[in-house]
């Protein structure tokens, strides 16, 4: 078979992009959280943009008939943005809705057809019981199988993932804990995130609010004394517990694109997309693994490099998709940032903290700042092009100097994986 | 057995006889569970039924306590939390199925596991699932 060429048929660049706040929005449906992503998305734009000139729009979302009671979203939202009767197309790929999205932007404007796409994503989620979420995300998986016959629910397939890598691999729970505390110092930061504190701030607080009702104060040390504590940090599934898991959240995230050769009449901070992959990889149990690593992760992560003619190595920073602690860990050996089986312990030496050469999740990732399903993967980017512009606000990496970035977003339990590399030029 | 298709459906009747029966591509020798028309690797239509052992080890595992709805139902909950897994069964498919534990016993990744059938009854209906139990 004829080799493919892995190559965009024209440059496509970021000129635009933000995400609503995170978290509990009681009232707001996707339309208002998305009319507050672009709204902050335009803003963003340095030489300002007509939203006439907007040719399409791409919106990743994964199940507002479930969540919302709302399908055909597409149209809705382009009438709302105010953009109709330019063509509005849904994407859905789970919690990688977005990022594909993003993708299916960029290769439109590759295309030729358009020149200036909007990209985004939405989910709304907390209008549903625990009881109903859980359902509705369970419907990600390969229902008959995993959520049928195994009764799988998502952080079990995730738990029994880390099961299998801490037997591998000798790790333990203290190992996903760190990703955890380090994902909450940094969200500390993200004045949009949904959890916007570190878990010394839960504590801090818990123990004030404990002395207040006359309650016995925890004892706790540090962080890791409080994780342990399982009145405070309960099991969901084995070996995650509480602080291992995204939350369940309500946002969105907006991110507009343009021809590269046109990119400069928008600003001259030029970011570039230097690649784009998917793969779709389906269910776990056709994978021949040991479910220590995504194959599909590791299968568009050596497309993307390939695309964008550069090394792991050459990375300088990149969000992650943490919706459980062990996917993070997952994720940095399977991009070739840390060998199998060495990325527990590297997180713990901190060696992706916001310090270090290669910053993981500077956004607080899914963990802290929030997984509004269909968001993310376009959340992951535009936080990537703030950092790249320097345009993150308290949370610039301002410690090294960023041209590479990378988003790793995936769908299900890595049955659609998406990855992009963003460069400053 | 001629009769059933090659489908998600077919496994599960072959379920409720006991029997775990399995696509094998003629051409490259994959098998397949559920059975499935098209292999994957020579993505040839000659496909076999195959019966499987239901032997097998365990590759991952978890115990949910947070359950869902269906699994509440039938009393389960963060006082009775289940286990369930990945396991690879011998003749080289894995398959994603409940592993029944009995109180105070632990298992571990790489331990062999049998296949048994449980049957549960819920307005009227009766399904007959897959599980593991360790050997």
């Amino acid at each position: 078979m004829k080799r493919k060429k892995n190559k965009l048929g024209r440059g496509v660049a970021v000129i635009g992009g933000a995400m609503s706040h995170f978290g509990v929005f009681p009232g707001m449906g996707s339309r208002d959280l998305l009319a507050e992503a672009f709204t902050d998305a335009l803003a963003t734009v340095e030489k300002g943009l007509d939203p006439k000139d907007i040719d399409a729009l791409y919106i990743g979302n994964f199940c507002s008939e479930l969540f919302e009671g709302q399908s055909h979203l597409g149209h809705l939202v382009a009438d709302w943005l105010g953009l109709a009767p330019r063509p509005a197309t849904r994407i859905e790929g789970a919690c990688a809705s977005s990022g594909l999205a993003f993708r299916e932007g960029v290769l439109a404007i590759a295309s030729g057809i358009y020149d200036i796409v909007l990209v985004g994503g939405v989910e709304k989620m907390t209008d549903a019981s625990t009881e109903d979420v859980q359902e509705f995300l369970s419907e990600a998986s390969d229902v008959s199988m995993e959520a049928a016959q195994a009764a799988f629910t998502f952080p079990g397939i995730f738990g029994s993932m880390a099961s299998a890598y801490m037997a591998r691999y000798h790790a333990t729970r203290k190992h996903l804990m760190h990703v955890s505390v380090k994902n909450h110092n940094n969200g500390a930061l993200n004045s949009k995130a949904q959890f916007g504190v570190t878990l010394q701030d839960v504590m801090e607080k818990r123990k004030k609010k404990a002395a207040e009702r006359g309650k016995p104060v925890p004892a706790w040390a540090n962080e890791f004394d409080f994780l342990e504590d399982e009145t405070v940090n309960p099991q969901v599934a084995s070996p995650l517990h509480l602080f291992d898991c995204s939350p369940v959240s309500d946002g969105a995230s907006c991110m507009i694109l343009a021809a590269e050769e046109i990119a400069r009449d928008f600003g001259d901070n030029i970011v570039r997309v230097a690649a784009t992959a998917q793969v779709s990889a389906g269910p776990a149990g056709t994978w021949k693994s040991d479910l220590t690593s995504l194959p599909g992760v590791r299968q568009a992560a050596s497309e993307a490099y390939e695309m964008a003619g550069v090394q792991p190595g050459d990375i300088d920073l990149a969000e992650v998709h943490d919706c459980f602690t062990i996917a993070e860990i997952i994720a940095i050996e399977d991009l070739g940032f840390f060998e199998p089986g060495k990325g527990a312990q590297a997180i713990a030496d901190c060696e992706t903290s916001r310090e270090s050469k290669r910053p993981i999740n500077i956004s607080g990732g899914l963990k802290s700042k929030g997984h509004p399903v269909g968001a993310t993967g376009v959340a992951q980017l535009q936080e990537i092009w703030h950092q790249l512009k320097g345009s993150a606000e308290g949370r610039q990496v301002t410690h090294k100097d960023l041209r590479l970035g990378m988003t790793h977003n995936v769908g299900g339990t890595g049955g659609t994986c998406a990855i992009h590399i963003l460069e400053r030029i | 057995m001629a009769a059933e298709s090659f489908s998600i459906n077919s496994y599960h009747n072959f379920l409720r006889k006991r029997r775990i029966m399995a696509s094998r591509c003629e051409d490259s020798g994959e098998i397949y569970l559920p059975p499935r028309p098209i292999c994957r690797v020579s993505h040839s239509r000659n496909m076999e039924w195959m019966e499987l052992s239901g032997k097998g080890t365990i590759v991952a595992f978890t115990t949910i306590s947070i359950v869902p709805a269906a699994m509440a139902k039938r009393g389960y909950g963060r006082d009775r939390p289940y286990t369930t897994g990945f396991v690879a069964l011998e003749e080289g498919p894995t398959v994603p199925a409940r592993i029944e534990v009995s109180e105070g016993s632990a298992i571990q990744v790489g331990q062999p596991v049998k296949a048994t059938f449980l049957e549960e009854t819920e307005e009227d209906a009766t399904t007959v699932t897959l599980a593991f139990r360790p050997l």
